[in-house]
């Protein structure tokens, strides 16, 4: 292995994911942790990276939320209308739910309409006795 | 946050007390000021209020959903008023003769900081996401939506400028 290839290697996994050998891929971590062990440069840039990340953990931690800022947060969240609740959970969903069958049965309608009854047979079916009916199949049959 | 979608305001009471701090120091790191930083947590939080409906949890995690919001707040904000890069180093803490009167870590800490409110945005947000690995790479590359490799050459490069300003400080 060329030895300054993984040290350009090593600072850039440094750069990349910090001094934390935790938080270095699975797959880079045991070479990483190999060359640092083996090479006094490679301390160096590791020493460099874990006081950067040192520094950054000093001057990251000053910043105090506000006192009041979660009080004003939640007074500043919008209510919602409870007329408006009233009308889509008390109104609104049940009716559409209730007209969900009726608009299958449109659907199913409209499908199956493809070859209608005329008028007159339908009124024929609708008051004709058994007998009847019976009679004018025969009568088609011949 | 099924709750929250569900406008209950318990939960979201829970949900502020949880995350109010992270975003309001993430706010302060972008914008460099106290009140903007919460102004723009405040907003933050409204967007979550009104937006829940829309949060979709097996595409994104909360929080990455949540710094997202922050952080498109942020900078819609400085496109308003100023260049976010254009952070007014010298009023952050004090004048020069001060500072050379501050014990060596202190001075080695006040320019870690004017050299981090220095970056360019992209890559001071990118550090200040996975710090210490307060997100994956994968998350923060999802919160600024650019590619993992393209949050990482930001990561490189910031932090190639602050070990740049730490040599000089040891």
């Amino acid at each position: 292995m060329n030895t300054e290839f993984d040290l350009q290697r090593f600072e850039a996994l440094l750069d990349r994911h910090g001094a934390e050998p935790d938080d270095w891929p699975a797959t880079l971590r045991e070479q990483a942790l190999t060359l640092l062990a083996s090479s006094g440069d490679a301390r160096l840039l590791y020493d460099e990276a874990r006081l950067l990340d040192d520094t950054l953990d000093a001057v990251l931690v000053e910043t105090p939320t506000p006192l009041g800022l979660k009080t004003r947060v939640l007074a500043n969240t919008p209510r919602r209308d409870p007329w408006l609740d009233w009308f889509t959970v008390r109104i609104w969903r049940p009716v559409v739910l209730g007209c969900l069958p009726l608009a299958v049965g449109f659907a199913v309608g409209a499908n199956f309409a493809d070859d209608p009854v005329d008028l007159e047979d339908q009124v024929l079916i609708a008051f004709a006795d058994t007998d009847t009916l019976e009679a004018l199949a025969l009568v088609e049959e011949e | 946050m099924a709750r929250v979608k569900a406008q209950d305001r318990d939960a979201f009471a829970v949900l502020v007390e949880r995350h109010l701090a992270t975003i309001h120091a993430f706010n302060y790191r972008l914008t460099r000021d106290a009140e903007d930083a919460a102004d723009l947590a405040q907003e933050t939080f409204l967007r979550v209020w009104s937006k829940a409906a829309t949060y979709k949890p097996n595409r994104v995690k909360f929080t990455t959903w949540l710094h997202r919001i922050a952080h498109n707040l942020c900078i819609d904000q400085h496109r308003r008023r100023r260049p976010m890069d254009d952070v007014d180093v010298d009023t952050l803490d004090g004048d020069e003769a001060d500072i050379d009167q501050l014990p060596a870590n202190e001075r080695l800490r006040h320019a870690v900081d004017r050299a981090l409110a220095d970056l360019p945005e992209r890559q001071r947000t990118a550090l200040l996401l996975c710090h210490r690995r307060n997100m994956s790479n994968r998350e923060a590359a999802e919160v600024l939506d650019i590619s993992v490799d393209a949050l990482e050459s930001l990561l490189s490069r910031a932090r190639r400028t602050l070990r740049t300003t730490l040599r000089a400080y040891r």
